[in-house]
């Protein structure tokens, strides 16, 4: 009686329903792929080169090329570091805003989520602001307070540089991950909690046994989501190192610590000089394989115990 | 805590008020007194038309997104078909492919279609929203019980009538939230409108705002005024939709 | 609950219709404007010559929309039929907007901006046409000698026409000058530095006079602008990289800062634009764009506090903006009348000078320069800028060729720069070595002798 019956007499109508995304899609979205798939066996730059070369730039990238491998290690040692932080976070002050223990719970809501709203311009002068070497807020607070003695390069060195991009990510995103826990408690059956109530649970025990189960299909939406797009991450480097708000460029921060698989395709492809398409196509594809594998291990890392809580 | 990380939302608004350069001077945390002029120079600058023009792209792009996110998922989360594996893996798969290059490809198509140079490629993204879907067939999962929608079935109903009458009260969280999302990623998306936009009367606000500066010198200050003020109907949105996350809204229905 | 939900969801049905319709609108009316305009030029180029030549409709993407204004209404003095459709595209995003129009092979405009550090780039994309081919046929004698190498591609033809000259040279404050240099004359200060070695020492003294506080330069990107701007031979050659120069440039940067030559500022950074307020930095590379862009924004309240002077090794180019015309426009004869009558002719010298005091680099212009002054500027002290610009500065000015790498010269330099300032040990060759590398990860064709 449980299963989603009715297989016979509704046959017609999830197709029916999943019909426009399908349609528009292979209207305006194949052709996108397909040619950017193709582009990656050609050498296509703009000054005149357009020939077929076939497995040519996958060769260059996966045997010769440092600065790939160098930022596909980048992106995930980042996701490793924020990602947990993220989901725990976001889990606990979610439920924080969300039980009785608060009022104004917009309030708090929304200034979690402001994070989210504000303007790149403006966090990249921020935290330029904040991390600059030589006359920066950090510095000066943390020799005030004795904590350093000597200003430090945050900006300029190449573990620094990793912890502020982790920081800008984790900021930006904790009210991202609060407002999807959010939505998901909202719809969670307050019934569910008055009964724990009545048998006595503890507050530490509904959380661990109650919610965050009853969370898992939100999570696995965050989670891969996550891996997807942090794979892909190109905006917060880039905000603190293309010279846009923080002056000087450094392609990739310093020693490329924060260079990304994305933001190399952009340097090859949409740069000052470079506009080869060809290499920014295969360097799109070959994330693309690691971001379906990281995925793929995601998927069934959630999914591993089935449903034996 | 969460002052915190209000703070800099905060010194965002306060920029605005700054003389550009002196932005550079100290963290902005007191507002300074050149609100006026940085108002001047963006009102100067069409600022209105583009924050119109952003405006409703958005709402657009955001209602065709929703809407087709949640009629798909809906299908993907409740029933079963045959191929639902292969086309739902399909649609994850499509998230994963860096999409930033296809904007060649993309702006190609939009001038067959002689739809380049309007609006109409901004909305169309809008479309292809394989995120959305996720989250949509997630949220259906854990969140339509599926008694109700078997006694609206046996009750008679059709299947579009348990989707527009039944389901979207439940999806109403999500929706309220795939919304925001969906606006907040339309309303800064800065690269699509510069490739398919070369009439100035239709540019999008990050267009216009980036227009303030000069090849020498960014307006800093300016820039993000403007910018600040179009989050505006960010927190318009985030207030109306906080209502619908009120727990509890939809747990009575399945008793009843 | 219900009938209110579904209240709900009519309000925002009716809504959602409301802006479909609009959008319908806006959409089927920039069409109709499209239509219309495409319609009306074929009939004015097929008019035959001096009629095309005299009327029309061009688009021009461009930075400077008040600017442009300001030199229209100049123009239209002159030819009252031709109109200029302008369209804003911000100067970091034009080279994507037009490499992205020319990739899925939409229109470009008739009138193309290039910016300085880009203009290689743009030249090799084999967009802009031959001017000193018909129906254009230049003269680049009429050009100043230096400029010809900035405006000519890799095929040797002149494609570009430069919006107004762009002679590059040092500004400093006076107050440190004479407390530290012991002068703030600009000629005593120009003789007082015979050779970079000259300035890297006297800069020693200043540092260790001043107690590690004040320095010549903010960073080592500024001195960097200055001593790639004064080469002669271009970065790289063919494919050729232009290793004596560069070595020689990082060798004389290594040599600075290892004479405290620098306060380790980011150039363009919050705290680099802050410091032109602070008393810590002497120089800074300035071109004649530089006083109202760069130095009077940052540094508002005081007057008289700044000077131009000659850096060692003489006067170079610094920024500027070309403008050409695109292979494919339909109205080549009107967008020629408007380039020449604003940026390539004695007329155009006038139009430009009257609207913009923007000096044009033609010979003709030079011819007498009495007329180009620009009075005692209070900021700089009572310097006469313009005068400063032509008497001491294009005498010594150098300008090398343009290549399609330079921008990506220009990251590659700085990546290294910050490397070198902070660490000690990295020297020249080191330099050059990452240099080197960070070029050619997306030109592997290049080659080092």
């Amino acid at each position: 009686m449980a299963k989603t019956t009715g297989i016979a007499r509704n046959d017609k109508w999830p197709y029916l329903f999943i019909t426009p995304y399908f349609l528009f899609y292979a209207v305006f979205s194949l052709f996108p792929i397909l040619f950017t798939l193709y582009l990656s066996f050609t050498d296509w730059d703009l000054f005149g080169n357009n020939n077929f070369t076939g497995f040519d730039n996958y060769r260059q990238l996966f045997m010769h090329d440092k600065f790939f491998w160098k930022s596909l290690g980048n992106v995930l040692l980042f996701i490793v570091c924020y990602l947990p932080a993220l989901v725990l976070f976001g889990m606990l002050i979610a439920s924080l805003i969300e039980s009785r223990l608060i009022r104004r719970k917009t309030f708090f809501r929304l200034s979690f989520f402001s994070a989210y709203m504000t303007t790149p311009v403006a966090i990249g002068i921020i935290f330029a602001l904040l991390f600059d070497w030589q006359g920066g807020f950090i510095n000066n607070l943390f020799i005030e307070l004795g904590w350093i003695h000597e200003k430090v390069n945050w900006l300029g060195s190449s573990g620094w540089a990793r912890w502020i991009v982790i920081l800008m990510i984790f900021w930006k995103n904790l009210g991202y991950f609060i407002m999807f826990y959010t939505a998901g408690m909202a719809s969670i059956d307050t019934s569910i909690y008055e009964a724990a109530q009545i048998d006595g649970a503890s507050a530490k025990s509904v959380f661990f046994r109650i919610t965050i189960p009853l969370l898992k299909p939100i999570n696995l939406f965050l989670v891969i989501t996550s891996i997807i797009g942090g794979l892909q991450l190109v905006e917060e480097p880039m905000l603190l190192y293309s010279g846009w708000a923080s002056g000087t460029s450094m392609t990739g921060g310093p020693d490329g610590s924060v260079f990304t698989p994305i933001w190399y395709m952009f340097d090859a492809s949409f740069s000052g000089s470079s506009f080869k398409y060809g290499k920014g196509a295969a360097i799109a594809y070959s994330t693309f394989l690691f971001i379906a594998l990281f995925s793929l291990m995601g998927i069934k890392w959630l999914n591993r115990d089935g449903d034996s809580k | 805590m969460s002052l915190i990380f209000l703070f800099p939302f905060y010194m965002m608004l306060a920029m605005g008020t700054y003389y550009s350069e002196d932005l550079f001077k100290t963290l902005p945390i007191l507002p300074s007194g050149y609100l006026l002029e940085n108002l001047k120079t963006i009102l100067s600058a069409d600022f209105l038309l583009n924050y119109w023009n952003s405006i409703y792209v958005a709402l657009l792009f955001t209602a065709v997104s929703v809407f087709i996110s949640a009629l798909t998922g809906f299908a993907f989360g409740k029933y079963s078909f045959k191929g639902k594996k292969w086309l739902y893996g399909f649609i994850l798969v499509t998230m994963m492919i860096p999409g930033q290059l296809g904007l060649i490809a993309f702006v190609m198509e939009m001038k067959w279609f002689h739809l380049n140079n309007s609006h109409a490629p901004l909305i169309i993204a809008g479309l292809n929203n394989a995120f959305g879907v996720f989250f949509m067939t997630q949220f259906v999962q854990s969140s339509v019980p599926t008694e109700v929608v078997e006694s609206a079935r046996i009750d008679g109903c059709t299947e579009p009538g348990i989707f527009f009458r039944i389901v979207i009260p439940f999806l109403l969280p999500a929706v309220s939230t795939l919304g925001l999302i969906c606006f907040l990623g339309s309303w800064n998306n800065y690269l699509l409108p510069l490739v398919t936009i070369n009439k100035p009367e239709l540019y999008t606000l990050p267009l216009g705002i980036a227009n303030l500066s000069t090849r020498y010198r960014t307006d800093y200050s300016a820039s993000i005024l403007g910018l600040t003020l179009g989050t505006l109907p960010l927190i318009l949105l985030f207030l109306f939709g906080s209502k619908t996350l009120v727990r509890g809204l939809t747990g009575g229905a399945v008793k009843g | 609950m219900q009938q209110e939900l579904r209240k709900k969801s009519n309000w925002s049905m009716l809504l959602v219709l409301a802006l479909c319709f609009t959008f319908v609108l806006s959409a089927c009316g920039s069409n109709k404007d499209g239509d219309a305009s495409a319609a009306s030029s074929p009939a004015g180029s097929s008019d035959g010559g001096s009629a095309a030549a005299e009327s029309g409709k061009l688009v021009e993407w461009g930075w400077d929309k008040s600017g442009h204004d300001k030199l229209m209404a100049e123009f239209s003095k002159n030819h009252p039929h031709i109109q200029v459709e302008y369209v804003e595209v911000s100067a970091k995003d034009y080279l994507k907007k037009i490499q992205t129009s020319i990739a899925s092979g939409s229109d470009l405009p008739d009138i193309i901006w290039a910016e300085a550090a880009q203009r290689g780039a743009i030249y090799e994309l084999n967009v802009l046409d031959d001017l000193g081919a018909a129906p254009y046929s230049f003269d680049k004698s009429a050009l100043l000698d230096f400029e010809v190498p900035l405006l000519t591609n890799s095929k040797d033809q002149l494609v570009a026409l430069d919006q107004q000259v762009a002679p590059g040279a040092v500004a400093y404050k006076r107050e440190l000058a004479k407390q530290y240099l012991g002068t703030d004359d600009p000629d005593q200060l120009a003789s007082m530095f015979k050779s970079w070695d000259d300035f890297a020492q006297k800069g020693k003294e200043v540092y260790d006079k001043s107690g590690g506080k004040v320095t010549m330069f903010a960073s080592l990107m500024d001195a960097y602008t200055i001593l790639s701007n004064q080469m002669t031979k271009p970065f790289i050659d063919g494919v050729s990289v232009n290793k004596t120069d560069m070595l020689g440039i990082f060798g004389q940067l290594q040599k600075l800062r290892d004479m405290n030559n620098e306060a380790k500022l980011s150039m363009w950074s919050p705290s680099w634009s802050a410091s032109y307020s602070q008393n810590s930095v002497i120089f800074y590379p300035a071109a004649n764009w530089s006083p109202e862009f760069v130095i009077k924004p940052n540094d508002k309240s005081s007057s008289g506090a700044w000077g131009l002077t000659v850096p060692p090794s003489g006067g170079f180019t610094y920024g500027g903006t070309s403008i050409g015309i695109w292979k494919g426009s339909k109205q080549k004869d009107a967008a020629w009348t408007y380039l020449k009558g604003m940026y390539g002719s004695a007329e155009g010298a006038d139009v430009s000078f009257k609207g913009m005091q923007a000096i044009l680099p033609l010979k003709s212009v030079f011819d007498d320069t009495s007329k180009l002054a620009s009075g005692p500027d209070a900021f700089f002290g009572g310097q006469d800028l313009n005068k400063f610009w032509i008497e001491k500065v294009f005498p010594s000015i150098k300008a090398k060729p343009v290549t399609k790498y330079d921008q990506d010269v220009y990251s590659a330099s700085e990546i290294v720069l910050q490397t070198m300032a902070q660490d000690m040990k990295f020297d020249a060759d080191k330099a050059f070595e990452k240099w080197s590398e960070e070029l050619k990860k997306n030109h592997p064709e290049l080659t080092i002798e």
